[in-house]
Parts: C-alpha cells; structure tokens; sequence
C-alpha cells in the first residue's frame, strides 16, 4: 500500500514537470512540450525538444530583451521526417515565435525542424537576431519575416528542404 | 520580410524557394548568401507547376532591397551571378 502511495506521488510530480504552466520561467528546456512555453527570461535547451503543440507556437517570447539557445539541441515538430510538410501548411504552428517581443534573438548550433508553419517565425518585432540555426522540413519557410518585423538580422543559418510547392516560401 | 533587415551568410538549399523577398518589404540587405537546388528536383519534377526559384524579390523596384554577393542559380528580379564567380566574404570583413 505504502509503495502505491510513493509511486502515485511520483507519476504525479512527473506529470507536473511536463505540463507546466504556459507563463513559466524557462532557463533549462528539454523534454516534450505539450502547451506553448512562454520564454521570460534568457533560455537555453539543454536536451532535445519534442512538440506536441497545436494550433500554436511551441515556444514563444513573452518578454522582450531575452535570447534562446539552442545549445546543440533540436526542438522537432510533429511533420513526417521523410516526407516533410505533407502537402498542407498551418502558420498558426511555428516552432519558435517572437511574438511581438522585441529585441530577442535565436541563437545556434541547434535544428528546429518538422513545423506545420514556419520554423522560426519574426512577428511584429523591432529588433531581433538568428543566427547559426538550422532549419529543416517546415512546411512554411525556415525563417520567416513577418512585414510588422523590423531591424532583424538572419546571419550564418542554414535552411534545407522547407516550404511546400503551393505557398510562397521556402528557406528564407 | 519586413523593413531594415539583414539576410546574411546564409544557406538555402533543397526549399520551395530559397530566399523571398516579400512584396512590401523596403530596405532590406540580402548579401553572401549561397541559396541553390531550390526547389528540390524531386519537387520539381512531380509538382511541374510549383515554381519556386533562388532567390526571389517580389517588390517593387523602388523599394530599395539590394542584393550583392549571393552565390544563385535561378533569380526572379535580382542578378544571379554563377556560382563559380561568386566570392564568400571573408571573415572580419
């Protein structure tokens, strides 16, 4: 009875690690994430990065001034690996959003790859940077813009197999 | 893409289209970029009407996006120099 009582304790705690809060504070990420994690403090991954977002951006600023490293890590999509975007493109699913935040920055080595939007998406942002990231089988653009973006620098990224024939975008 | 942006030493290949410039988008610097191969040839093949260049400026002429040093093979509205006459920057430079 009592060893039920401990393992209930810990399939709970473990249950509370990964559905944490959407406001969260993220310095270390890893694991799989299933609600949008909102960034408000300088973050880094520290373990490769499994979504199961939808409808939504896997991880989004909700600051300005902050930067996510990728630190070697990947933050991976839903999409098939083989086929990529599958023919249909969502621009409301990136997996990396500014969110109207200004100046943040993304910053590699790292891959963000298998998005039914865009890779990393620039959204109404004054300021902001990429560099060194890949990206890969996104069905929108690896690294996209937005027109309400401004003063944005894309630097030394590598983007591969992105877009889909019937939309406008691509690697960048 | 926005306004007042920097696109630079980047690698697009295997994409629906390598590097879009949209079609309000003012004042951008797209420079050394190597963008070839987009769009894949699987893509092109099998999706004949897909289109999909290099690099691709849909704006105006006015706009003021200017475009040096790209390593293309396939541009809409920018030159595309081949690839074995285009020089990467060096570093610091």
């Amino acid at each position: 009875m009592k060893r039920r009582r401990v393992l209930a304790v810990l399939v709970l705690a473990a249950g509370t690690l990964f559905l944490r809060p959407a406001t969260a504070a993220a310095e270390d990420i890893s694991g799989i994430i299933v609600r949008t994690l909102m960034l408000s403090e300088n973050s880094r991954l520290v373990g490769d990065v499994i979504c199961r977002v939808t409808g939504a951006p896997c991880i989004a600023f909700g600051v300005p001034d902050i930067a996510l490293n990728l630190n070697g890590f990947s933050i991976t999509g839903s999409n098939d690996a083989a086929t990529g975007c599958k023919g249909t493109s969502l621009g409301t699913e990136p997996g990396v959003s500014t969110n109207g935040q200004g100046n943040v920055g993304i910053r590699g080595p790292g891959t963000i790859q298998r998005f039914q939007g865009d890779g990393i998406l620039f959204i109404a942002t004054i300021k902001g940077w990429v560099q060194g990231v890949t990206t890969t089988t996104n069905c929108m653009s690896g690294i996209r813009i937005n027109p309400t973006s401004s003063a944005i620098s894309v630097e030394s990224n590598v983007a591969v197999r992105n877009g889909a024939a019937s939309a406008a975008c691509g690697g960048i | 893409m926005g306004s007042n942006n920097i696109v630079e030493a980047n690698t697009a290949v295997g994409n629906s289209n390598g590097i879009v410039v949209f079609p309000a988008a003012s004042n951008n610097a797209v420079r050394q970029n190597l963008a070839v191969g987009n769009p894949p040839i699987q893509q092109s093949t099998s999706v004949p009407n897909g289109g999909g260049v290099d690099i691709w400026d849909q704006s105006p002429p006015g706009n003021n996006n200017t475009f040096a040093g790209n390593q293309c093979l396939t541009a809409v509205n920018t030159s595309c120099p081949a690839v074995s006459s285009a020089t990467p920057r060096k570093p610091g430079t």
